[in-house]
């Protein structure tokens, strides 16, 4: 009260109702201008992020188109390369000028056509199963992954296992093949760049989160090199890798074991997928 | 100084019209939180018609009557306002108890204290109380940030305008109840430079009103999750 009764300033208002005003006028000025500043800060990280997201997309899509082009270059030299020269072969064998041979020469030449066309079919069927392998169609995400091991397990130079602890209910097709996908790419990985000695896969469900967790035992990768990686040009796999997860809803973490001496990769999908 | 003084008086009373005719130009794309606004500056003016031009104009009941129904109506409408503008229902159903206890403790105040002098407390707490749900309301825009700046909304510039308002007339409010005379109007062109500053934003709220808002809310997208 004694504040109040404060005498007045010169222009005749008492000094305790300037001040006073002054200051809430100042406190409501640096507030808004606060709030404005601060809007204004939001929205430029935003923008920025939007950005960098935009960069990343464009990133996963020139992975996507490229990895598509190879696919097609790796077809096209398949049925050129091989496919075309064998079928021409067979043609070869097959020429009008057949019937005028002797009939040895005939069920020589027959029985080499036939051979070249066993082969032929051979290698389509190749082709069609590395688009689509057979296994994964019919008996599912862990058999495909099993059969894939046990052909690297049987080439000696590492051993592959998996276990699936949890797969009663099977994903849906679409979402096994772009798994098995991610799971190929890991391993090719691993092949050409890790020189592991073992590589051990795992399923499991915990909840609503389904798990595939990857280890090996030689050079890897943890989420920062991984993260440098798919921001760089290089690193295709990899991008393709995160694209394909990207289509699941899903994450997938690298790191380095707590023991030091296994690499670990962890994918992590909602059971309720929608592709 | 005097005729100074009055040359603010008659500006602050006729500044409401700025608003009015701002308003007039929008009139189709006005809301309901902007009809609650024009109805407060057409109230405005006509409670200072009446004061300035009315016999009661010396100390009579009938000022301080006006005056305290002028509060009052004042934070009713104030309160709608924020009320529209905030989207916290727990804050919503504060603004809606605070304001039962509010016009309670009004109309208390008006019965047995204030029939023969200005509602200088009574303002205070409206101010003191507006005042922290604008402050809210601007948390509120922190927290849930949009794509849209925040000054190129309509509520951003009314609530500016309250706020400045109250805020500068607080102290006048207490300084006023804190006198033995509380019918001391000396320093009333204070309120008068605040009520201009505060028709000037209401014009520009009204100036930048659009039906719908929500385009310009949207949410930050989840950052990329892979």
């Amino acid at each position: 009260m004694l504040l109040l009764q404060v005498n007045t300033n010169s222009s005749g208002v008492p000094l305790v109702l300037f001040l006073g005003t002054i200051g809430m006028l100042i406190l409501v000025g640096g507030l808004i201008s606060f709030i404005i500043f601060h809007q204004r800060k939001v929205i430029r990280y935003q923008t920025t992020l939007q950005q960098m997201e935009q960069e990343q997309q464009r990133m996963l899509l020139n992975a996507s188109i490229r990895l598509q082009e190879e696919e097609r270059q790796r077809l096209a030299a398949d049925l050129h390369d091989d496919a075309g020269p064998l079928l021409a072969t067979a043609r070869l064998y097959l020429n009008e000028n057949l019937v005028n041979l002797d009939k040895t020469t005939q069920l020589q030449s027959i029985y080499n056509a036939k051979q070249i066309i066993d082969d032929t079919i051979q290698l389509i069927r190749n082709i069609s199963h590395s688009l689509m392998p057979p296994t994964l169609k019919n008996f599912g995400l862990e058999s495909a992954v099993n059969d894939l091991f046990q052909k690297i397990s049987g080439s000696g130079s590492l051993n592959a296992s998996c276990r699936f602890h949890d797969y009663r209910e099977r994903l849906k097709p679409e979402d096994e093949l772009i798994l098995f996908r991610v799971i190929q790419e890991l391993v090719n990985n691993i092949l050409k760049h890790s020189n592991a000695s073992f590589i051990h896969v795992t399923q499991n469900i915990n909840g609503d989160r389904f798990f595939i967790r990857l280890h090996h035992d030689g050079r890897g990768l943890t989420q920062a090199d991984f993260e440098k990686l798919n921001k760089s040009p290089v690193g295709l796999g990899l991008k393709n890798i995160q694209s394909r997860l990207k289509l699941l809803h899903g994450s997938i973490y690298f790191e380095k074991d707590v023991s030091q001496t296994y690499y670990k990769v962890t994918i992590e999908l909602s059971k309720e997928v929608e592709v | 100084m005097e005729e100074f003084k009055a040359l603010l008086a008659s500006l602050s009373t006729y500044s409401s019209l700025i608003a009015i005719a701002a308003c007039l130009i929008k009139f189709n794309k006005l809301t309901k939180r902007l009809y609650a606004l024009i109805l407060y500056c057409s109230f405005s003016l006509l409670t200072d018609i009446l004061l300035e031009y009315f016999p009661f104009k010396k100390h009579h009941g009938s000022q301080f009557f006006l005056l305290s129904t002028f509060t009052v109506i004042e934070y009713i409408l104030f309160a709608y306002f924020l009320f529209h503008s905030l989207e916290n229902k727990l804050i919503k159903n504060i603004i809606l108890i605070v304001s039962v206890i509010f016009l309670g403790y009004t109309t208390y105040h008006f019965f047995y204290h204030s029939k023969s002098s200005f509602d200088s407390i009574p303002a205070s707490v409206e101010s003191l109380i507006i005042i922290s749900f604008c402050v809210y309301y601007f948390y509120e825009q922190i927290k849930i940030p949009s794509v849209g700046i925040i000054y190129s909304t309509y509520p951003f510039w009314a609530i500016v305008g309250m706020l400045i308002y109250l805020s500068g007339t607080l102290f006048l409010f207490l300084y006023v109840a804190s006198l033995e005379n509380a019918n001391d109007f000396t320093n009333w062109y204070i309120n008068n430079v605040l009520n201009i500053i505060k028709n000037i934003f209401f014009a520009i709220a009204f100036s930048m009103s659009k039906k719908n808002l929500s385009n310009l809310k949207t949410r930050i997208q989840k950052p990329f999750n892979i």
